[in-house]
């Protein structure tokens, strides 16, 4: 031990550790010479980085509000509303939890969207545009099975109507009894989804998060196509300390906006969910699923899932279909197949937000 | 040799490697240079050290406090009654010992020959639940082998101590335990 202590103290550290995991400390060397181009369009790698961040806090209050809820049919909502009125901080811990979960789905679809417009998906980073698809489903489903937790009138029918929209599909009726446990939405469903929210999922996303992670590191920042042949990239900084502080700030921003919105904004808690009571007025998923939702209306359900689907597959696949990206060159088409999606998602919300908030706003 | 990022092919990122960019690290490298000696000489960089590694602090426990707070139980709400009603009288027959809640603790009502006696069920050694000991007729604790009299008081084993006492009566066919 003294002896241990004494090369400590000589500054051995490194080669004290190097001896015991060998070619480790060359990965942490490797990953301290990343760099990061400087170009105009440099503000958008901020996005996957307060994804991160805002995944780190849900998953820091995530293991603070399982210290008081209790997921069964009796007492989730009591417990819930114990953590909000009874616990110190209980209340800024749920909204927290809630509204990091809004920005991270919000910084996420920001961070995909740019990814895809710069084509960073193109060779070599098929697999980064892959396990980041994962992860955008993953996210969303986090989204989804949390949402029911809180077990009051609005999570309840939000998630009814939801797993509703499952049935459409093939083999729907399937999928949906093993989501919900059953023929409904029961105390059933409430403990799969709290399964599938605290374990299954977050496990999932660690994983592929790190494989996303492990090729940024290897493959390092993607630059739009023909920037350094065009000499538009003013150089490349260092990633630690210069970009990593720069991050730091951005996640202090974020961090603000965050309590901000908490305090100011709180979520509702609602009333305890009844199945025997009728459907509140205006009920509707939350913003991120808006899009779906309103073109679940305006054309027949299957027409719905089937295109959705497909959008969904050549979204992943755009990597391998855009042959041209990955020559560096440029294809108009797939910017406006980014460009319609992107559309697509801003108008449905929109039109969402028209019918709930400015033609009735009375059911609010 | 570096290896510049950004670039798939092999030629192209050999290329790329600039001048500029070595010129970047030793820019970087000297400016971290000087923020060591000056931290070692004092003076203004030493100051300014000093008010972020303070702030920084402060950042950190506004984000903790809430969190030590939340993370410590509340008190719940509870009922402090002088006695209760605990059970009825058949539950306990004779040379038997049951263990009720009163007030969210563990008390042992023991019934020998129709006399009855109440005490805390917990152990004074390591807080285990006694048990009545019919063949020797004394209560018992299985952990560590504590023995009690059959009104909680001491006989042998390694408590250091008594179990509380409580009072006991049966009325109307009910079992009511009292603070003694």
């Amino acid at each position: 031990m003294a002896e241990l202590i004494a090369k400590l103290k000589n500054g051995g550290l490194q080669g004290w550790i190097n001896e015991r995991i060998g070619s480790l400390t060359y990965v942490i060397d490797y990953a301290s010479k990343k760099t990061v181009p400087m170009h105009r369009q440099s503000v958008w790698y901020y996005f996957g980085g307060l994804t991160l961040f805002f995944f780190v806090i849900q998953i820091i209050t995530g293991l603070l509000l399982l210290l008081y809820y209790k997921p069964t049919e009796s007492e989730a909502f009591e417990s819930f509303v114990f953590i909000q009125k009874e616990v110190p901080f209980g209340w800024l811990i749920r909204q927290v939890h809630s509204w990091s979960a809004n920005l991270m789905v919000l910084m996420m679809f920001i961070h995909m969207f740019s990814a895809y417009f710069m084509k960073a998906y193109r060779k070599p980073r098929e697999l980064m545009w892959l396990t980041g698809f994962v992860l955008c489903i993953l996210t969303l489903g986090l989204s989804f099975t949390g949402y029911l937790l809180p077990w009051n009138t609005l999570a309840y029918f939000a998630v009814k109507v939801g797993i509703q929209t499952i049935t459409y599909m093939p083999g729907g009726d399937f999928i949906a009894r093993i989501v919900q446990g059953g023929d409904e939405v029961t105390g059933e469903t409430l403990t799969r989804m709290f399964g599938l929210h605290v374990v299954l999922l977050p496990g999932l996303t660690l994983l592929v998060l790190s494989a996303h992670l492990i090729l940024m590191q290897t493959l390092g920042t993607s630059v739009p196509i023909g920037y350094r042949e065009r000499g538009l990239v003013k150089g490349d900084e260092p990633f630690f300390p210069n970009f990593l502080m720069k991050d730091f700030i951005g996640w202090m921003i974020g961090f603000a906006l965050l309590i901000f919105l908490s305090v100011v904004f709180p979520w509702e808690i609602g009333e305890k969910a009844d199945p025997l009571q009728p459907a509140p007025e205006g009920i509707k998923p939350e913003w991120y699923f808006w899009a779906q939702f309103q073109y679940l209306k305006q054309v027949p359900p299957v027409v719905a899932i089937v295109t959705l689907t497909i959008a969904m597959i050549l979204w992943a696949l755009v990597p391998f279909l855009d042959k041209k990206a990955s020559r560096e060159e440029r294809d108009p088409k797939f910017t406006l197949f980014g460009i319609f999606t992107l559309g697509f998602f801003l108008i449905e919300c929109f039109i969402v937000y028209y019918e709930y908030y400015v033609k009735s706003p009375a059911a609010h | 040799m570096q290896i510049v990022r950004g670039e798939y092919d092999r030629s192209k990122r050999l290329e790329v490697i600039g001048e500029t960019d070595a010129k970047r690290r030793e820019a970087v490298e000297s400016a971290q240079k000087t923020i060591v000696e000056d931290a070692e000489t004092g003076g203004r960089r030493n100051f300014l050290t000093y008010l972020v590694g303070a702030l920084g602090t402060l950042f950190v426990a506004t984000i903790l406090y809430p969190i030590a707070r939340y993370s410590y139980p509340p008190e719940r709400k509870k009922k402090v009654s002088n006695s209760a009603i605990v059970g009825k009288d058949g539950e306990v027959p004779p040379n038997s010992g049951k263990i009720f809640k009163f007030n969210d603790l563990p008390v042992m009502v023991l019934n020998v020959n129709g006399e009855y006696t109440a005490f805390s069920a917990k152990c004074t050694h390591l807080g285990c639940l006694v048990q009545y000991d019919a063949k020797a007729n004394n209560v018992w604790c299985a952990c560590h082998n504590a023995r009690y009299n059959n009104d909680g008081t001491k006989i042998s084993g390694p408590q250091p101590a008594d179990l509380q006492k409580y009072g006991v009566k049966v009325q109307d066919g009910n079992i009511i335990v009292f603070k003694a």
